[in-house]
């Protein structure tokens, strides 16, 4: 028997504190889910030649392709404070990024769905000729994703589909999709909120100030009944130094620009069910899906198990994918039995799946959701 | 020049629009042929008098800006615009020109009896007429009717003086019978024959050219007339919903009780029974010319680039005014557009050009936290908005390129008679989903009526069977001529590798795959941004301009677009076009009186204009709009720069070409549908029917790339007519010809 310990394993951190060397290695569920190419779209005053407010336009499609990210990057003298650039795409995404906050470090836009957007940049004052904004980078979604069934047939299934109870449907409200780079991938995960701005995910995710800045969590990115994509809102993470990490628990919690929660929902911290009490639901996006669900043949293995630390985590027998990585797991009466980081597998075959227990979350941030005891960082 | 309306210009008077807004929704007119029936100089001032009264007085007179030479005169002005004729200047007219005139002339108003007023010649404006005080300088600008007066000669029968012999006769000074192609005095001879040899004795009516002027004026039909509904018979049901509730108030500078009887009564119709023995039979309606058009500057550009009529300012005639029907499958359009007409929906409702006051402004959804971007600008109908680059905008786009209206707003479509219909696809699905439902939408939704379908996007199937795609639009192929745009990705496809659906596709005989080309006029090549650009493949059809591509989008506004999104709808008009006028011209000879979308198809590539630089790209070359719709004649040039249309009478039923391509040597005339010259290669490429009888239009349409014409000194003969003329026989030699079109259908 291969055991195949995948290599994102070094990207990971510590290792699990379990001894049983027969076990194979974790697969962290950040999913490398496409392409970041190199672009040389120049838009200096050369090519500003358009008529006021809006001196050059364009448009990016990329067929096939679930979503793309632009990178943009500004040098010489600051834009304006009211030049944007302003992107409209499918499901009526329509953003405008004011280009002062933009640098020579330069920016990921939010995501723009189906692969294509209209590009504009608008600017009703004048602009410095030394100004130029470059799109040097192009993220595009392109890779299938291969579901981890630990047995039988893959189950996820569509959050809106009618096969799914309506009272697991809505579970599903704070579960957002992550979209980030690290390392020079393209990576996706999922994550939930906790809080009406607070999202929690894997640590195995968000890591880093530039995963945190990378970040754009996509809320509503779900088919709905009658099976027409929709997307929600884009938030990024606020501020990575305000965030809060805890590496044996593969957690981390961070502030986004905005409060979804009122809109979205949050999953309650106080109140927990317990993995050893049955069937649960996993609320997910695999890889670039749109949120999923699994709750066909999804139940708790072992319990109390080691993970990252001693008896952090409890297997499961949920379908999950890459990119379920921060996905909550429920129990059937939506009560939050745990964090879904780890997938296992045993030659062509999975053979577990792993969340953290709420309540290890809950203790590491009891009293309450807003205050975050601060753990050793990681070595 | 844009002319103006006498109601637009009493809002300037007034400085108020209030008095005038309906007044300016006014599309359609009535166009009347008016001829004085004048005897002498005196009786024709005064039905000109009674022709500019009759239409200032019921607020159709149309005026434009002229500018006093000297001596500073008003009738002076008008004599040398040529503007009045006649012995001399009535009073009336006097009064009429000072009122258009306020800051250059004063008179005396004394209010109109109730006698004058029954009169519509008899008063100005509900006023007595007087003599205006003017105090003018030359250089200044003064209002002034803006009517063409044409001078023709026609023949008169008039009786003859005792003794009066054809020789006697001395035409006048300015009499012009060039039209005849002799002289004035020929003409007299000609139709005199029998006083040639017997002077007249009395009581004999001879045949004189005399000089007649007549002018085109239009009139605004309103809710009140009561030729309403005589005009409806004519009218587009798209045009009847904007005849006008004239409004005439205290704004205007009428007396009050002239307005309020206006606002009882039709002006159209007062107008009309004024003028009635000097108008011919009510003729047609006439939208605005494209003349008209305020965005036309910005569209001139693209409409040489295809060779449209518009160019030239030239309006669509009768035959390619017919109103085929049009789908544009693309994103939802929730509203309809000032200058789109009413747009009919696949589940039956309509959606009409919204009212000003009552259009909603469309608010861009703030999704991302960074800022929200400001809402457009309100609806004036002459808003230009660089950032209408949504989805729906992108629909209203493809609407307007082909058929935004002529209506004296905004801009024009390359066919705006076309019907409209918007087939709502949701891009927003997977492409698997977007297949499966446009499969759907082509087996049950398309309107029977339609014959034209423009497709301005494109899907990579994962696992859906392009087949079935292809099945769909297979069984459309006796009626409806699907347009598709390339793709913008600059991608260049081949027969192995093509899976933008349904673009590549168009190996079917009914779907046409439309590249994007740049702008340059003489050596186009595709067109290309810096993130994007036309997809190619040597198989696509035939290419279209795809940028700065001014067009309608939603909110009432206008944006310019570029893409191949944007070169597809003007193949979708011209391709409406040719629909309108081969339909119309061999409608007795088709069965069913329908051309097939292959012919229209074929029609469109080989009338196209071919660059050597789009080898490869492309199969055929740009569009060419004006050879596509000229459906009657052959299009000849020749080398020595002639440019010949006409009836073929004469030519080799074979010619010789010199090719190594066996079996391509003998060429049969009437297979020819292009013979076109290739500078880089100095040596013909042509189109050809092949596969079906002798001068099908069925069989596969063949390029062939050289061909070294061997057949030199046959003689061809083309009977050239002009303005239904008797026609005139023009002849070369085959050697000559650099360029060949066929006519649509051999006669």
């Amino acid at each position: 028997m291969t055991r195949l310990p995948l290599l994102l394993l070094a990207l990971a951190g510590p290792a699990i504190a379990q001894d049983d060397s027969a076990r194979p290695g974790p697969v962290l569920e950040a999913y490398v889910d496409g392409l970041i190419e190199a672009r040389d779209i120049r838009i200096g005053a050369a090519e500003r030649t358009g008529p006021s407010p809006v001196p050059w336009s364009d448009e990016i499609s990329v067929p096939g392709s679930d979503y793309i990210r632009l990178h943009l990057r500004v040098e010489g003298p600051p834009f304006p404070p009211d030049a944007t650039l302003r992107l409209l795409g499918a499901l009526d995404q329509d953003v405008a990024i004011p280009l002062d906050r933009v640098g020579p470090d330069g920016m990921w836009s939010d995501l723009m769905p189906f692969g294509r957007a209209r590009i504009a940049l608008v600017a009703p004052t004048p602009i410095d000729p030394q100004s130029t904004l470059f799109i040097d980078q192009l993220m595009m979604q392109s890779t299938k994703i291969t579901p981890y069934s630990v047995h039988g047939i893959n189950q996820l299934t569509p959050i809106n589909d009618a096969a799914v109870p309506a009272d697991l449907r809505a579970l599903g409200a704070p579960v957002a999709f992550l979209s980030f780079i690290e390392g020079g991938f393209a990576r996706t995960c999922s994550g939930f909120l906790i809080g009406p701005d607070r999202l929690m995910t894997n640590e195995h995710c968000i890591n880093s100030a530039a995963t945190c800045a990378s970040m754009t969590a996509v809320f509503g990115y779900e088919f709905d009944t009658e099976g027409r994509l929709g997307m929600g809102p884009q938030l990024r993470c606020r501020d990575f130094e305000a965030a809060q990490v805890n590496v044996t628990l593969d957690a981390s919690v961070v502030t986004l620009t905005g409060a979804p929660g009122p809109e979205y929902g949050q999953v309650d911290l106080a109140m927990l069910g317990d993995a050893a009490d049955g069937p649960m639901v996993v609320i997910q996006h695999p890889g670039p899906q749109p949120k999923q669900i699994s709750f066909l043949d999804c139940d708790a293995g072992e319990t109390r198990i080691a993970g990252r630390g001693p008896e952090t985590d409890f297997t499961h027998t949920c379908d999950t994918a890459g990119g379920s990585s921060g996905a909550p797991i429920f129990d059937v009466s939506g009560r939050l039995v745990g964090l879904h980081h780890f997938g296992f597998q045993d030659g062509e075959a999975w053979d577990s799946n792993r969340g953290v227990h709420a309540d290890r979350i809950q203790d590491w941030l009891s009293p309450d959701t807003t205050a975050y005891p601060a753990e050793t960082p990681p070595e | 020049m844009i002319r103006r309306s006498l109601l637009a210009w009493t809002a300037l008077l007034a400085a108020s629009t209030a008095s005038v807004a309906t007044a300016e929704m006014a599309v359609p007119q009535i166009t009347f042929q008016w001829q004085p029936d004048a005897a002498n100089a005196i009786e024709l001032s005064n039905e000109i008098e009674a022709l500019y009264l009759a239409l200032y007085n019921s607020g159709n007179l149309t005026v434009r800006d002229a500018e006093l030479g000297q001596p500073p005169f008003v009738e002076s002005l008008m004599r040398q615009e040529q503007v009045m004729h006649g012995a001399h200047f009535p009073v009336a007219l006097d009064a009429m020109m000072c009122d258009l005139n306020p800051d250059h002339c004063r008179r005396t108003l004394r209010p109109a009896g109730s006698g004058e007023l029954r009169d519509l010649t008899a008063h100005v404006g509900g006023y007595v007429p007087s003599r205006g005080r003017w105090s003018l300088r030359g250089g200044e600008t003064l209002n002034i009717p803006d009517y063409d007066f044409m001078t023709t000669t026609t023949l008169e029968r008039i009786p003859a003086p005792k003794g009066w012999t054809p020789d006697a006769f001395v035409a006048d000074q300015g009499l012009d019978c060039s039209a005849f192609k002799a002289s004035c005095e020929d003409v007299v001879r000609r139709f005199n024959p029998q006083l040639l040899k017997a002077p007249a004795s009395g009581n004999v009516a001879i045949t004189v050219p005399q000089q007649q002027i007549g002018t085109t004026v239009a009139l605004r039909p309103d809710t009140r007339s009561s030729y309403l509904n005589q005009l409806k018979e004519v009218m587009n049901p798209d045009q009847s919903g904007s005849i006008a509730q004239l409004s005439f108030d205290e704004g205007s500078t009428f007396s009050p009780t002239w307005n309020q009887t206006l606002e009882s009564r039709s002006p159209a119709d007062l107008a009309i029974e004024a003028i009635r023995q000097n108008v011919q039979t009510i003729g047609t309606i006439q939208n605005f010319g494209v003349g008209d058009e305020p965005f036309l500057h910005s569209q001139i550009g693209l409409f040489k680039l295809v060779n449209h009529p518009f160019a030239r300012l030239e309006d669509l005639d009768e035959t390619q005014s017919q109103p085929v029907h049009v789908a544009v499958i693309d994103s939802r359009l929730s509203d309809g557009h000032c200058d789109l007409p009413v747009i009919r929906l696949s589940d039956g409702t309509d959606l009409a050009p919204p009212a000003p006051e009552t259009d909603a402004e469309t608010t861009p959804t703030p999704v991302s936290d960074t800022t929200t971007p400001a809402p457009p600008p309100a609806d004036t109908c002459a808003t230009i908005d660089h950032l209408a680059m949504s989805d729906a905008d992108h629909a209203a786009g493809v609407a307007g390129v082909i058929a935004s209206r002529a209506n004296g707003k905004g801009m024009v479509g390359m066919n705006p008679h076309a019907r409209l219909w918007m087939m709502a696809f949701d891009r927003n699905r997977v492409a698997d989903q977007q297949i499966d439902n446009l499969i759907l939408q082509m087996q049950i939704a398309i309107p029977e009526d339609v014959r034209v379908a423009n497709l301005s996007f494109g899907v990579q199937p994962r696992l859906s069977n392009p087949g079935r795609m292809a099945n769909a639009m297979a069984v459309l192929g006796s009626r409806m001529l699907i347009v598709a745009a390339a793709g913008n990705e600059g991608e260049k496809f081949d027969a192995q590798h093509c899976p933008v659906l349904p673009a590549c596709l168009n190996d079917l005989d009914n779907v046409l795959t439309v590249v994007g080309l740049d702008s340059d006029m003489d050596d186009p090549g595709l067109w290309t941004s810096q993130s994007a650009g036309s997809n190619s493949n040597p198989a696509f059809d035939i290419g279209a301009p795809a940028e700065n591509i001014l067009s309608t989008a939603t909110g009432n506004r206008f944006t310019h677009q570029a893409g191949t999104s944007f070169a597809a709808p003007q193949v979708t008009a011209a391709a409406s076009l040719v629909f309108s006028t081969g339909e119309y011209v061999y409608g007795d000879e088709l069965a069913g009186a329908q051309l097939s979308p292959k012919i229209v198809k074929d029609r469109l590539i080989y009338t196209s204009d071919f660059f050597a630089g789009l080898s490869g790209a492309v199969r055929a070359g740009r569009l060419n709009v004006g050879r596509a719709i000229n459906v009657r004649e052959a299009q000849f040039e020749l080398f020595d720069g002639r440019t010949i249309t006409g009836q073929v009478l004469e030519a080799p039923d074979e010619f010789v070409c010199r090719t190594p391509i066996a079996g391509q040597q003998f060429q049969k005339w009437y297979n020819l549908r292009r013979l076109s010259w290739n500078e880089t290669k100095q040596r013909h490429f042509l189109f050809r029917h092949v596969g079906s009888d002798l001068g099908g239009r069925y069989g596969v349409l063949e390029r062939d790339a050289s061909c070294l014409v061997r057949t030199l000194s046959a003689p061809v003969e083309v009977l050239v007519r002009q303005n239904n003329g008797p026609g005139e026989v023009v002849s070369f030699q085959f050697r000559d010809i650099r360029d060949y079109t066929s006519p649509l259908f051999d006669q």
